[in-house]
């Protein structure tokens, strides 16, 4: 059977500044295409156009042309408002620094993207709960993003992609502000969520190190993939 | 995402910066308190005078006399005058309707009467009848003047207690003969036909004057022909300028004003530059209203202005805020926000300090109306001019009503601005700010 495809991306070009003299190509014919269930790595070096790349994988940004398949819809075209609803549903973000509301608790942290989806209070207080519980911050539900450590908020931040059950999981940097121990035990999430829930991650990083625990790495440079190569042997 | 979800967020943003919250609503709380001290004193005055005027007069009689109908043709001669003998045919035509009817004529300046130990002070009133109904007097013996006393050139009055306390011997004071020595030297000799309770507050235009019980001028009530035969007037000259009519309870005002307009603007030449203006006593308490209401409007209009300042200070705390949260919008947006859901986020903030600023005000304004109106009853109760003025301190609920929507209304405005810009930021650009 063929497996399903969770990113299509047909010929995505991106261009800043269009038709204006100071025309910016960043992306270039990129194609690609993320089954169910993998685990990716999105690797390149800064500037390479990989940023850019996630903008238009998460449904923050559109392309210039090309099309994208997200989870079998074109989107490419979509209106704010309902890339909005793409995002809210089908995609989770964790971020380099985490990208907590201040001034909230981790338990409202991970109602947000429930509470835009529409789930009723008492509902999606449980579901929250149930994650914080799975990333082991059940006890610390009630602590604001200031009184957490960069491990525990990003466990939080883990929580609260999850909270929709998405599509993919866009992890951006996700190790990037932390020390290795506390990034091996992110890592270690990321491994346990693909193996455990068969979660589609894409993981977007500079090291190349953390991109070979993967089971595929997509090499980017000067807006082009110039490697796309499975590990053999992974677990 | 509903509308108490935003509520909650506002609710949360505004009490996690009491402090700016509170500097952003001193603007509208300012207007708002202001507007409503205002008005609070305007319908405190409106009530107190409405309740004085009601507690002097019944509110059931009408007014009238002759005016010019067109002042520009007016030559200087005397407006006409209502005889003794019209206003007792009036009477009886409109019998039905009209119980009484109250003229006066009086001898200026203060007459006195020698009394047992001084001499004692009285204002001389001459009264076709009514007088004790007028000012709602209560007769101890005898009775009050009529109009056939005018009629029969009666020499009798209806003086005061204290007059008879001062004046008289107290045992019967009915029949006995007074000499009054006017202000002009003159000596009037009437005997007495009633005494009646003085009572400062009741009586129209003899605010007490804070002096001793025995130095007050009391009214001295005599029929009005004996004024016009001190006065050497002929039945020709006898006249009075304007007249009450009190109304039977139940009686239908107006009608009767008509009816008294078309009677005497009928007994006026053809040619006669002059009519009939009748006046109820209801139309005078609206036109004062009126005249109120357009004062305490346009005042409030003023305060209304420090409004929109105040408005545009949450504008301005609102467009800080934006800035200031730019991350957490790009947040919300990237966890699924829809623009229109970050729009209404900023704008029921916004809309929420101004309210809160607004019941504050409110409140505020009611403190500050009720203090001015406490002390305005204080001030008049020393004073010797409005004694018996009673101060009915009266809460404006429309001013209230459109005060509240009025802050809710400031909210909307100037916060639709800032919330526009928030929802209208980029993603990516809101995630990436520093």
């Amino acid at each position: 059977m063929e497996p399903k495809k969770v990113i299509e991306m047909c010929d995505i070009c991106k261009n800043y500044y269009e038709g204006q003299e100071n025309e910016l190509k960043i992306l270039h014919h990129i194609n690609l295409t993320v089954n169910d269930g993998e685990f990716v790595a999105l690797v390149g070096e800064s500037g390479s156009g990989k940023s850019t790349m996630m903008n238009i994988m998460g449904a923050l940004d559109r392309p210039s042309s090309g099309t994208y398949y997200l989870d079998g819809q074109n989107i490419s075209t979509l209106k704010d408002e309902e890339l909005s609803e793409i995002r809210n549903l089908h995609i989770g973000f964790v971020f380099q620094n985490f990208c907590m509301i201040p001034r909230v608790t981790a338990l409202e942290n991970v109602c947000v993207p429930l509470m835009y989806a529409g789930v009723g209070r008492a509902a999606r207080k449980e579901r929250a709960m149930e994650l914080l519980e799975m990333m082991g911050m059940g006890e610390r539900y009630s602590h604001k993003s200031n009184e957490l450590s960069g491990g525990q908020n990003q466990r939080v931040a883990i929580a609260r992609a999850l909270a929709n059950d998405p599509a993919i999981i866009l992890a951006d940097e996700p190790t990037g502000a932390l020390d290795s121990k506390t990034g091996r035990l992110i890592m270690d999430i990321f491994h346990k969520l693909h193996k455990e829930q068969k979660k589609t991650i894409i993981l977007i990083t500079h090291s190349k190190e953390l991109a070979a625990e993967t089971q595929r790495q997509v090499t980017i440079s000067d807006g082009r993939i110039i490697s796309d190569v499975n590990s053999e042997n992974y677990r | 995402m509903n509308f108490f979800e935003n509520l909650r967020l506002a609710y949360e943003c505004v009490r996690s910066n009491k402090m700016r919250s509170v500097l952003t609503m001193l603007g509208i709380i300012i207007g708002i308190s202001s507007v409503i001290t205002i008005s609070t004193i305007g319908s405190t005055l409106r009530s107190t005078i409405e309740n004085s005027i009601m507690d002097m007069t019944g509110a059931n009689q009408i007014a009238f006399a002759y005016y010019p109908a067109d002042w520009e043709a007016y030559d200087g001669s005397d407006f006409p005058q209502f005889t003794l003998e019209d206003l007792l045919k009036y009477r009886e035509v409109f019998k039905s309707s009209v119980t009484t009817i109250h003229a006066m004529r009086n001898i200026p300046g203060n007459s006195v009467c020698v009394g047992k130990e001084n001499n004692v002070k009285v204002q001389v009133i001459g009264c076709t009848e009514g007088y004790e109904d007028e000012n709602k007097l209560t007769i101890l013996r005898g009775r009050g003047v009529t109009i056939q006393d005018s009629l029969d050139h009666r020499n009798v009055a209806m003086v005061s207690d204290l007059f008879v306390k001062y004046a008289l011997d107290n045992n019967n004071p009915i029949g006995q003969r007074v000499e009054i020595t006017l202000e002009s030297g003159d000596v009037l000799t009437v005997y007495v036909i009633g005494v009646y309770e003085y009572n400062a507050s009741k009586i129209s235009g003899f605010g007490g004057m804070k002096q001793a019980e025995k130095d007050i001028a009391t009214p001295f009530v005599v029929p009005v022909q004996t004024v016009f035969d001190y006065y050497g007037l002929g039945s020709e000259d006898a006249g009075l300028d304007m007249a009450y009519a009190f109304l039977q309870p139940g009686t239908d005002a107006n009608q009767v004003m008509e009816g008294t307009k078309n009677y005497f603007e009928r007994k006026l030449p053809k040619d006669s530059n002059y009519i009939l203006e009748v006046q109820s006593l209801e139309q005078q308490l609206g036109m004062i209203n009126s005249v109120l209401n357009a004062v305490t409007v346009a005042i409030s209009v003023i305060a209304a202005i420090s409004l929109i300042v105040g408005g545009i200070g949450v504008m301005n705390i609102m467009l800080v805020s934006v800035v200031e949260r730019t991350r957490e919008i790009g947040i919300r947006k990237a966890l699924g926000a829809k623009n229109r859901a970050i729009e209404m986020q900023f704008l029921v903030e916004a809309v929420l300090i101004c309210v809160i600023g607004g019941i504050i005000g409110i409140l505020l304004g009611l403190v500050n109306g009720g203090l001015v109106s406490v002390v305005a009853k204080y001030a008049l109760s020393n004073s010797e001019l409005f004694e018996g003025m009673t101060v009915t301190v009266s809460p404006p609920m429309g001013a209230i009503f459109i005060s509240f929507i009025f802050s809710m209304v400031v909210g909307i405005v100037f916060g639709s601005y800032p919330a526009k810009r928030a929802a209208r930021m980029s993603p990516i650009d809101a995630l990436r700010y520093e």
